[in-house]
């Protein structure tokens, strides 16, 4: 991790470099960081690993010419032929004619949360995690499988239109899977304090769902109303958002939601917002380009509100950036990285109680876009899915896949959990869905 | 670099390590797109940096950094053995590593002109032209065209002596053209979805590719999908040529046989298999005409090398003969624990990351159908080709794809096309259903660079050797 005074030299050095190379204009953005990850498997850790390291992102732009570098290698000399290469690239670009040019930003608050214990764990403390969920696992008659990853990342961005960003924060991400036969449970953990992580309760979830998950009966593929639990929820909004709310998607006429800005797309009860500040998240406070990240109102009771954008699709829409773009350059667009959705009323257990017949998804594996313009997703279920009789949990059954259109899914909304779950940058409650469509089993 | 290498390695060593392995890599990475007339992609990437990997009271430490100096070294190298004493005490039995031979020796994957050093203004030229070449029809609103160019340098050493310095380059590219109405979008690539086909090769390898004479039937395919009806749903025959076959080799036969994955090891992330290693030898994973095999050796491939990170030799092994599973890939760890020499399938994404149980090129082995006749003699079927979309359970047995395209087989030849195919089945069920392998003469090698796997994630490069096969009475057309 590199500090704000180190990281910010490091990038005056490359603007100034891009220029003194006949340039007009340039971007740059520092990456630093470092992270380990103690992985276990078999009741034993497996792999252990630290890594260190600094990326320098550097654009030169001569007129509607660009060219991109990236280098880890942030020697003086490093920079200077990081500098000379992408000068080089723009003077032989063909024009973009849709490129903005480089736009200047106010400073933005620094947003991330930095935590010097979670910092500096060492791995003795991350085996001690590990030993405990073993432990627990184990104990009960199942085989511990998982990672626990602790890092720590800086990002700078600075432009010659007068941009200078810096922000460092910390992570931690817990997987935990507890295993018996083909059966599995897990649970996860993503924060930013190790000392927010409860190892034993996370073991004992996994475990739980694990051991409800045994002796699993085989159910055939078909329409069932579901209960998706919010790792499963997540999945669903990861993918909304990936064909969903992309500009640069809208402005190429493929986006899931085209043509229904405005309109009603979802359930009443979804409102879906990209909150770079809100604490319940992933706090980011500026974008690739250096722009100060927005809260962007995507869904709010069902209606379609809006689009995120970059700077690229900002100018095309006439609009303003919201702070979405990656790292340039960025070909695919804007991307809603901090995706919140509101909490309704119900419980899990309420949820079950309502439906007569149907399945409880603990969580999804392995989605992937089926059809684009539908947003249709398939995937598997995985780690417990339980078949609900008359309000109850019945019955553990086989995973099977499903082949359904998030649009509808989140259009036949029955209910909203109370209860969010952070999955990485995403928080989202469970949600109760009329029908859903499986389309396929497994052997387990 | 070898006075770094012994440096970390004498450093941990000291440090109380039984094993240790050290990689420097250096990677030079290219990427360019140009999408309706723009170059929206000219990116240069450098990297450079040192892993060192030790066992140390039994247990597996790893550290990794770009500080390529002795100081860099020692660091990392402690670092290694710090971490390796505290997985020890969560260890149930200690590490253990199948032999491996000695090697010393320099490589670098055959090439006729180095694609790093051709200009800039060249590569963007070609995929301009390429590009403009889709251009003229209205429906087609998106308009790309890709080249990757890749070399990686790697000097390893271990404490058993092995040295190496090995140099893999990497070449490819390709096009894909999107037509728009009415909410629908539908595309065509050439030669390979997902950014175009690549392999161990020079910048020849870009340019016989050939992008510009394909660009204008590419866009013309793309824009007559739209007005396609979609794939009806039902049992059918299935020829399935080559890219799409490609990535059904990957999923359902190249990631099953992972060793750390049979051993569960990747249990908690990609999953497991169903695999077991009481299979070896006795299950038939399909019928007759199905042999594959893992070669490291084949000339272009996308996982062809001379040693792999745990400096373990090329090999070509047998996975699959005539439809009956006998092989793993393995590293040294998993082939310690089955019992059998490591097949040398050991690989690293980089410097800061640790050797898994990779792919190396796996190739479905050619029969003796010439397509033509495959096709007279499929009437009712379906040829599917090009993929867009996939995916496959954690034990690798229930799968679904989806194609670019499909065409109904009339006549003994191509007829009335569809959008939006896909298929599903399971995975033994499937390859049991394959009755039809095209001869050499159809044979191709495909590369995917994009191969996730691990935790940290890890991109592996991996290749597939196929030919178009068919497949009897498989359920297609499950997405409404």
């Amino acid at each position: 991790m590199t500090g704000k005074e180190d990281a910010l030299a490091v990038l005056e050095k490359a603007l100034s470099a891009v220029q003194a190379a006949g340039c007009d204009a340039a971007d740059a953005v520092l990456l630093s960081g470092s992270s380990a990850l103690t992985r276990f498997a078999n009741n034993t850790i497996h792999q252990n690993v630290a890594t260190e390291g600094a990326t320098l992102y550097l654009r030169a732009v001569r007129g509607q010419r660009t060219g991109c570098v990236r280098t880890g290698v942030l020697t003086d000399e490093g920079i200077a032929e990081a500098a000379r290469r992408s000068a080089a690239i723009a003077a032989v670009a063909a024009e973009d004619p849709e490129f903005p040019g480089v736009v200047g930003s106010p400073a933005a608050e620094p947003c991330a949360v930095f935590d010097a214990p979670t910092a500096t764990a060492s791995p003795a403390q991350r085996a001690a995690a590990v030993r405990e969920i073993i432990g627990r696992i184990e104990g009960g008659g199942a085989v511990a499988a998982g990672s626990l990853w602790t890092g720590v990342d800086s990002i700078a961005a600075a432009n010659t239109a007068g941009t200078r960003q810096y922000d460092r924060g910390t992570a931690v991400r817990l997987n935990v899977v507890a295993m018996a036969d083909t059966a599995a449970g897990r649970a996860t953990f993503s924060g930013q304090r190790l000392a927010e992580m409860d190892a034993l309760e996370r073991a004992e979830f996994a475990l739980k769902k694990c051991l409800a998950s045994r002796d699993a009966a085989e159910l055939g593929p078909g329409e069932y109303p579901v209960v998706l639990e919010p790792p499963a929820a997540a999945h669903l909004v990861r993918f909304l958002a990936a064909l969903g709310f992309n500009a640069l998607d809208m402005q190429q006429g493929r986006s899931c939601l085209q043509g229904k800005l405005g309109e009603t797309v979802f359930d009443e009860r979804i409102t879906l917002v990209d909150d770079p500040r809100d604490p319940a998240g992933w706090p980011a406070a500026f974008d690739g380009e250096g722009v100060p990240r927005q809260r962007v109102e995507l869904v709010i009771d069902g209606v379609f509100e809006s689009v995120v954008h970059d700077t690229r699709t900002a100018a095309k829409a006439g609009a303003r950036s919201t702070g979405n773009a990656g790292v340039p350059p960025n070909p695919r667009g804007p991307y809603p990285g901090t995706l919140l959705m509101s909490a309704g009323a119900a419980t899990v257990d309420e949820m079950v109680g309502s439906t007569e017949r149907g399945l409880l998804v603990s969580d999804f594996h392995y989605t992937n876009v089926a059809e684009r313009s539908t947003g249709t997703i398939t995937g598997m279920t995985r780690y417990g899915l339980f078949e609900i009789i008359d309000g109850q949990v019945a019955r553990p059954v086989r995973n099977l896949r499903f082949t359904q259109s998030v649009r509808a899914a989140l259009a036949d909304v029955r209910a909203v959990g109370a209860a969010r779950e952070r999955f990485g940058s995403s928080v989202v409650p469970a949600l109760q869905v009329g029908t859903f469509r499986f389309t396929g089993r497994s052997d387990h | 670099m070898n006075d770094l290498l012994a440096r970390a390695l004498d450093v941990a060593g000291a440090a109380g390590a039984s094993h240790a392995e050290a990689r420097v890599v250096s990677l030079e990475h290219e990427n360019y797109e140009v999408k309706n007339g723009a170059p929206v992609a000219a990116v240069c990437s450098s990297s450079e940096g040192l892993g060192v990997r030790c066992i140390a009271e039994g247990a597996w430490g790893f550290a990794a950094l770009q500080e390529l100096s002795s100081a860099g070294a020692e660091r990392a190298a402690r670092q290694a053995v710090d971490i390796a004493r505290a997985s020890a005490t969560a260890a149930k039995e200690p590490v253990a590593l199948a032999d491996a031979p000695r090697v010393d020796g320099r490589y670098v994957t055959p090439h006729e002109i180095d694609p790093v050093g051709v200009p800039v203004e060249e590569k963007l030229e070609l995929l301009s032209r390429a590009e403009r070449a889709m251009h003229g029809r209205p429906k087609v609103k998106i308009t790309q065209a890709f080249l990757a160019v890749h070399r990686k340098r790697t000097w390893f050493g271990n404490t058993a002596g092995s040295r190496y310095d090995q140099t893999i380059v990497e070449c490819g590219g390709g096009i894909a053209a999107t037509a728009v109405k009415d909410g629908d979008s539908q595309i065509r690539s050439y030669p390979n979805s997902f950014r175009g086909n690549f392999a161990t090769a020079g910048f020849e390898y870009f340019t016989a590719l050939d992008l510009e004479s394909h660009a204008p039937r590419v866009a013309e395919e793309a824009e007559a999908l739209l007005s396609a009806p979609t794939c009806p749903a039902g049992r059918r025959d299935l020829v399935i040529e080559g890219g799409q076959l490609a990535l059904q080799v990957h999923e359902s036969i190249g990631h099953p046989i992972e060793l750390d994955r049979v051993f569960g090891t990747e249990a908690a992330y990609a999953g497991t298999s169903f695999l077991s290693p009481d299979k070896r030898g006795t299950f038939r994973y399909g019928s007759e005409h199905v042999n594959v095999v893992a070669d490291a050796t084949v000339p272009a491939g996308l996982g062809t090398f001379k040693w792999d990170d745990e400096g373990v030799p090329a090999q070509r092994i047998p996975i699959i003969e005539r439809g009956v599973f006998v092989g793993y890939l393995s590293d040294r760890e998993s082939a310690a624990r089955l019992g059998t020499p490591s097949t040398g399938a050991a690989r690293a994404d980089g410097w800061g990351r640790i050797p898994l149980v990779r792919m190396t090129n796996i190739n479905l082995l050619p029969g003796e159908w010439e397509l033509d006749d495959l096709l007279a003699d499929t009437d009712g079927g379906l040829f599917l080709a090009t993929n867009r979309s996939w995916s496959i359970d954690d034990r690798r047995v229930n799968f679904q794809f989806g194609t670019e395209v499909a065409y109904e087989i009339a006549g003994g030849k191509l007829g009335r096309l569809y959008k939006n195919p896909s298929y599903t089945g399971i995975t033994w069920e499937f390859w049991g259903s394959c009755d039809a392998v095209c001869s050499d003469r159809h044979w191709t090698l495909y590369g995917t660079p994009n191969c996730g796997k691990g935790e940290p994630g890890q991109a592996a490069h991996v290749g597939h050797g196929v030919a178009p096969a068919r497949f009897r009475n498989v359920q297609v057309g499950v997405v409404r």
